[in-house]
């Protein structure tokens, strides 16, 4: 019994030396280690769009935030179908200071919930900077279509943004009562950004929030545009189209494992992307459709999700009642190959026109464009942009719509690609100048 | 209903492990793996067989799928809030000892199956591996062994039985363990049972030391793996895990 526990005490011992050799040279090397702050690196927009920062460029955030993950009740009434309860509750991300502060709305980008990474990039960089923040799922994700969406079949900017407005009201009233908001921000990206100027345009005759400033990032101008720039990625790139994805997926491994026997295998780190991309330099055609793909897979889970939630007959026959535990494998090829035109075609309008409106398609789309609100953008200070030049969503002549109507308040990089720049100690520096400074 | 102590640690977001796999798809060819029932009639052309080709051998899948939502239960409810306490707990460099230490009492199995498939290069290197992390590396805490170039290979029973040709049988989903098959659930057994003969740490002579040997081993592999459950947010992650989990696994065994 004495030897075992002069044993233990022996090598704890030894393990602790060990540490202090081995542990104060890291922390002396991460104090002196700085981002670099040189131009962005990576010089294909596709690239970027999946490769993100490097871990050179990424900005140091502060770690170990208090972030709590909320968990609403739903706001409006419905019955969960089974196959969805996976998504249940709904839920946001939130970060509170402990004096008064502003608070600052996060809205995520297509298809992704409140618990994606790039919400807890942005609340670290907006805490830092003063705010309170709440990151709020996007109205394309499951978990707002159960808990939040009036209507569960996304795409009609109105009534998404009209949804999102009152989340963001359930959100404010979630906060202790103790903790005082001094004012309100509101940021999102990608299609979340475009959402972000519809909702701060609302705001202006709604009146709850009076947002102090208001940052778009990467955000579609004309969203019917942007998501089949994302369809002809697909199609152009990927062969065999749904047929091709396990092959598409074996290859994508092969080139993975290739990486495994190059290095550390269990522990990827934020660099490994890019060591990939560096070292294997794959084919632009494959990462092309890596972008396609994955804006597919957001636009299957909403397709299946509005056409069970509506009952739509488009995906799941009308009589087929689906299970928990009921294999899906009858519907996927459903789901992956309809293209957001099909989605359009087939569930948005539809359900729209279901008793008998005559929504047209043209307004449906129009609703959505920035362009229809340039007054609105072009003549208030507090709303800026920030994106790239190489951003796949967007075409040249909406660059340029950005550029012109925002004047000195747009931020437009060469390079970044989609989201690909957010995390880098300059673009986040950007934008917590944007954020800290006084109201115009 | 709400949980206020919940943390959120930057991890990779959802789309980061199907990406991963998606990644790099111009380095290799790889043959494909099966991926219709093998009960199809040979006449029928192959993009015909089934409505979905993302499907898999996967006669069990109710069952499955039972599973799968347990497991997303125990480590939404279990397991994550006790990994979260232990990465909050734990210096970084601790976390990478424990894992470094369980690592090693791993090339036991991959040196045995290194050996089981007569590879010699595998044996050489693993073995070698071992014997530096256990000693220079201080009972496997530092991995020495890969920094002067000795990267760590990775075989095991199931891959062992997959090499001499046994089918990877239905897709099984274990309890806690996750994705598996049926062959490769035979081999997870056996390699657990090789190190339950062998008995490294010694644990027969203090039984006191297996409840924290076994915690440690739970959370120090949940900590490993960067995995959540219904982070995809998609309604077919059940279906998408089990096309990379087959696809990585054949990989693993061509290998």
């Amino acid at each position: 019994m004495f030897d075992a526990y002069e044993a233990r005490v022996l090598s704890m011992r030894i393990f602790l030396r060990a540490c202090l050799a081995l542990g104060l040279p890291l922390i002396a090397f991460v104090a002196v280690a700085q981002p670099v702050t040189g131009p962005y690196p990576i010089d294909d927009g596709l690239a970027a769009t999946v490769v993100g920062t490097p871990a050179d460029y990424q900005a140091e955030l502060p770690a170990n935030l208090d972030f709590e993950v909320r968990r609403l009740e739903p706001l409006v009434e419905r019955e969960t179908p089974p196959t969805l309860r996976y998504a249940r509750p709904l839920q946001y991300l939130r970060v509170v200071q402990d004096e008064p502060a502003p608070l600052a709305f996060v809205i995520a980008g297509t298809g992704a919930s409140a618990l994606s990474s790039k919400c807890v990039t942005l609340s670290s960089a907006l805490y830092e900077v003063g705010y309170s923040v709440a990151c709020l799922p996007s109205p394309t994700s499951m978990t707002f279509m159960l808990g939040a969406a009036e209507h569960p079949v996304p795409g009609r900017m109105r009534s998404d943004v009209r949804d999102l407005y009152r989340l963001m009201q359930a959100v404010r009233d979630d906060l202790d009562p103790q903790a005082q908001v001094t004012g309100y921000a509101l940021t999102g990206w990608s299609l979340g950004a475009t959402q972000a100027a519809f909702i701060a345009r609302h705001d202006e005759t709604a009146g709850e929030f009076n947002f102090s400033r208001v940052l778009l990032l990467n955000p579609a101008v004309d969203v019917w545009a942007s998501v089949q720039r994302m369809d002809a990625l697909l199609a152009e790139n990927l062969d065999g189209g749904f047929d091709g994805i396990p092959a598409f997926v074996a290859r994508g491994l092969g080139g993975l494992k290739q990486l495994y026997s190059a290095g550390d295998p269990l522990r990827f780190n934020e660099d490994f992307l890019y060591r990939a991309y560096r070292t294997q330099s794959p084919e632009r055609g494959d990462i092309a459709a890596i972008v396609g793909l994955a804006f597919r897979l957001s636009l299957a889970n909403m397709a299946f999700g509005a056409d069970v939630l509506t009952r739509a007959d488009v995906i799941v026959p009308k009589n087929v009642e689906l299970g928990p535990y009921d294999s899906l494998d009858p519907y996927i090829r459903r789901s992956f190959e309809m293209s957001f035109e099909d989605y359009f075609e087939r569930l948005l309008l539809p359900y729209w026109n279901r008793d008998g409106r005559q929504l047209t398609r043209d307004e449906l789309i129009a609703g959505s464009d920035l362009r229809g609100m340039r007054d609105y953008l072009a003549g208030h200070a507090n709303i800026g942009v920030f994106t790239s030049e190489d951003d796949p969503i967007l075409g040249d002549d909406e660059i340029a719509f950005l550029r012109d109507t925002f004047g000195e308040r747009a931020r437009i990089r060469p390079r970044g690609g989609h989201m690909g720049n957010l995390g880098s100690a300059n673009s986040i520096a950007a934008l917590q100048q944007f954020f800290a400074r006084p109201a115009p | 209903m709400n949980n206020p102590n919940a943390r959120m640690y930057a991890r990779p977001p959802c789309a980061f492990l199907l990406l991963l796999c998606l990644w790099l798809a111009g380095c290799a060819s790889t043959p494909v793996p099966q991926t219709v029932s093998p009960d199809t009639p040979d006449e029928v052309p192959v993009a015909e067989t089934t409505a979905n080709p993302l499907a898999i051998y996967d006669p069990w899948e109710g069952f499955n799928r039972r599973v799968y939502r347990f497991n997303a239960l125990a480590d939404r409810y279990v397991l994550m809030p006790v990994v979260q306490t232990y990465r909050t707990i734990t210096p970084g460099f601790a976390r990478t000892g424990v894992q470094n230490f369980f690592s090693n009492l791993g090339e036991i199995n991959t040196f045995a199956n290194s050996v089981l498939q007569a590879k010699p290069t595998s044996s050489a290197v693993t073995l070698s591996r071992f014997a530096l992390n256990t000693t220079v590396g201080l009972a496997g805490l530092f991995d020495p062994a890969s920094a002067i170039g000795l990267e760590q290979r990775n075989e095991d029973f199931g891959q062992t039985l997959g090499h001499y040709g046994v089918g990877a049988g239905p897709y099984l989903v274990l309890p806690f363990f996750g994705p598996s098959t049926l062959r490769d659930s035979i081999g997870l057994a056996g390699d657990q049972g090789l190190i339950f003969a062998l008995d490294p740490l010694q644990l027969d002579d203090h039984p006191w030391a297996r409840l924290p040997y076994w915690a440690m081993y739970a959370i120090n592999t949940r900590d490993s793996v960067s995995f959540r459950y219904y982070q995809t947010g998609s309604p077919f992650e059940y279906t998408l895990v089990r096309l990379v989990y087959m696809n990585y696994r054949a990989l693993l065994i061509e290998e």
